[in-house]
């Protein structure tokens, strides 16, 4: 069956509405083509409607309906054909209109599901043909999230490791790392070609520290610390530099550690195994505290020092930036540190040091060998 | 079901019959023509010697009404296109505006200057603008233009009720022939009225029910049909859109007004018609952030017509003056 639609026609620029005011024809007449069969009239004017070709015609509209422009208002047939068919055509067609325009997706949902960097597919497959809206995306993240969650598929912190392999200090900052539950060292940089291509427990060294930025834009590194700690005026270099240009440091502490109430930290510190911070103690950024140091309660630690294993401070002590301890060193309480100092192995401080001090001790013990009978 | 423009006509008729000391005054609004877009039509019919058709001299149509206004009338009078009443604009600042103050508040002007202001219809340049921005400021003198979810007759009877100054009244021509909100056509949009801010009747609307907007809108006149449509549209979307129509233009919406219909997290468009620079849609925005209504500096959008003049041709109309396309596309990028 040939069916054409006859719908109002352009209604000039004044009008988007108009009423059907005569019609010529009656249903089952034939028409010809080019023949006026009805007058529309706007608040302008009155518009002739015309067939668009010979064939039989049958009214949607009566006399007196309000129309808009394009709205259907007669059918033309080819062959006579039943009124009661009419209405079925029209229904077929707007419904057939309407499953084109159904909205599957909702903008909302769309949104929120770009946002999320979830695929559209997805989606609809998990809506299971029904229309996805805002309350499907967020059921769908909530089901994926926990599925994820229960077969592992969770982010932890990947953290670069910037020098430190000569001197182990970036050996014992990835061994901590790896006793620790929600971080994971990925990549070390240092400056030694020498050790480029190789890994320490299985962490590759991977080149020069300029290689960072290349991790950083391809997303394969959240966090970085620093594992070297005999230059500290490089070391605080290096944190600021990076810091500057908005690299995250993120703290490296050891599950044996035991951090006691208040105790506060910076950034971008180490904090080895067995290590005691006291009550009330406030640890600056970037300082490399080596296993065995006990900083007793109320202590302030600055920022960019390091610690040798074994250093023990009593209460209140204050150490400003970038002091170096050696190994086996004992402070007394309320005792300060100036800064850029340098504290020798085997020291016994009593009393407070400037700033730029060097304290040197004087051992007084011999080395000889064993007689064997 | 009642048009904006039957709402106006309706409202004329009964002005009108209830108030004798209405004359009504202007270019061809006598029947059978009816005025350009027949706000007029069948007025003179009934009462032929209220309805005074002038020649083309909008300065001398503005001046008598003045002048009768001064002597007890209400009148009314019709500039044919907002676009002529610059050559009134003396007259108004001048004169009408001006002889409350000056004469001691002995006398006042209760004259209302009624004038359709807009484009899309392919009118050109000189019979599409919106200037209504030059009567903002101007003390003595009110602006008022409903939108479509306005009942424009009755802000014209409060105006004739309640008002003993100059009101322009600007009708907006792109919206004569539709249909009126509050008779139906709303659809799945749902509108509240604000009770009491002062002589502003502000209206909201809002596409869904019992949650927050994402969304809000601020404009006014005929920009309603395409704030409305976008509505309607978003319905299906999900995107929650609060739209705000005040009637009176010449006065800022009050704080008290605006706090429980502006939650915090949204974002905000503020739209006109006419060209932006120095506009309606500036003096919005900077009472806004001087409330505390904007939270965030990158959620809000001040919308407008390209500063340029207004083309004859549709197509390249629809380029120059803000629509449909254009506040869809922001409520998207805001929302995305």
């Amino acid at each position: 069956m040939n069916i054409d639609l006859i719908r109002v026609p352009y209604l000039g620029v004044n009008d988007d509405s108009c009423e059907m005011v005569n019609w010529y024809v009656e249903n089952n007449d034939g028409v010809e083509e080019g023949q006026v069969i009805g007058t529309v009239e706007t608040t302008k004017a009155a518009i002739d409607v015309n067939s668009n070709k010979d064939g039989y015609i049958y009214l949607c509209v009566e006399e007196g309906a309000e129309l808009k422009e394009n709205d259907i208002i007669a059918v033309l047939s080819e062959s006579m054909i039943d009124e009661s068919e009419i209405k079925k055509i029209l229904d077929d067609m707007e419904k057939s209109n309407k499953n084109e325009e159904e909205i599957k997706v909702t903008k909302k949902a769309e949104l929120l599901a770009k946002k999320n960097n979830i695929n559209l597919k997805e989606l609809t497959a998990f809506a299971k043909g029904n229309k996805v809206n805002e309350k499907t995306v967020i059921t769908f993240l909530e089901r994926k999230n926990s599925a994820d969650f229960s077969r592992g598929f969770c982010d932890v912190e990947r953290i670069a490791i910037i020098g430190g392999v000569a001197g182990g200090g970036a050996l014992i900052v990835i061994d901590s790392i790896l006793h620790c539950n929600n971080q994971q060292a990925v990549v070390i940089f240092d400056q030694n070609e020498a050790y480029h291509g190789k890994s320490i427990l299985g962490v590759p060294v991977a080149g020069n520290i300029e290689m960072l930025d290349e991790y950083l834009e391809e997303g394969k590194v959240d966090s970085v610390v620093i594992a070297f700690n005999k230059n500290l005026q490089e070391r605080a270099k290096v944190y600021q530099e990076l810091t500057d240009k908005g690299v995250k440091f993120t703290n490296v502490i050891d599950v044996s550690s035991n951090l006691r109430s208040k105790v506060v930290i910076g950034k971008g510190n180490v904090i080895l195994g067995d290590v005691y911070i006291g009550a009330c103690s406030r640890i600056g950024n970037n300082n490399f505290i080596s296993s065995n140091v006990c900083l007793e309660h109320g202590n302030i630690l600055e920022s960019h020092c390091a610690f040798g294993p074994g250093v023990i401070t009593s209460g209140n002590v204050k150490i400003n930036d970038k002091v170096r301890f050696g190994t086996g060193i004992f402070i007394e309480p309320n005792v300060e540190i100036g800064k850029d100092s340098i504290i020798s192995s085997g020291a016994i401080l009593r009393e407070s040091v400037e700033a730029g001090t060097v304290v040197r001790v004087s051992y007084n013990q011999e080395y000889s060998s064993r007689k064997q009978k | 079901m009642k048009t904006y423009l039957a709402s106006l006509n309706n409202a004329m008729h009964e002005i009108m019959d209830s108030f004798e000391n209405v004359v009504v005054i202007g270019e061809d609004i006598r029947d059978p023509y009816g005025g350009a877009f027949k706000v007029t039509k069948g007025l003179s019919k009934k009462y032929p010697n209220r309805v005074l058709n002038t020649p083309i001299s909008e300065s001398s149509i503005v001046g008598i009404g003045t002048g009768l206004a001064l002597q007890g009338y209400r009148p009314i009078v019709e500039i044919m296109f907002g676009d002529f009443i610059t050559l009134a604009v003396d007259q108004v600042l001048n004169s009408a505006a001006k002889f409350g103050l000056m004469y001691g508040d002995n006398v006042n002007v209760p004259l209302i200057i009624r004038t359709p202001m807009g484009g899309g219809r392919g009118y050109g340049p000189t019979h599409s603008q919106s200037i209504e921005k030059m009567f903002f400021g101007m003390p003595g003198v009110k602006v008022i233009s409903p939108s479509l979810a306005h009942e424009p007759g009755g802000l014209l009877k409060d105006s004739i009720i309640n008002e003993d100054q100059v009101i322009i009244f600007v009708e907006y021509k792109n919206i004569y022939n539709n249909k009126l909100m509050l008779e139906g056509d709303g659809g799945s949009l749902h509108r509240y009225e604000v009770v009491d801010d002062k002589d502003n009747k502000v209206i909201y609307v809002d596409n869904f029910l019992e949650c927050k907007p994402d969304i809000i809108i601020i404009t006014y006149g005929g920009l309603s049909a395409d704030v409305l449509r976008i509505m309607s549209d978003l319905v299906e979307e999900e995107i929650n859109v609060r739209a705000i129509f005040p009637s009176t233009i010449s006065e800022m919406i009050t704080p008290d007004t605006l706090m429980p219909l502006v939650p915090v997290e949204h974002g905000i468009i503020v739209a006109e018609t006419g060209a932006g620079n120095y506009g309606w849609g500036a003096e919005v925005m900077a009472s806004l952030f001087e409330q505390g209504f904007v939270k965030d500096n990158s959620k809000v959008r001040r919308l407008s017509s390209q500063e340029n003049i207004i083309p004859a041709s549709q197509a390249m109309e629809k380029e120059v003056l803000l629509g449909y396309e254009d506040i869809m596309s922001t409520i998207m990028e805001l929302m995305s």
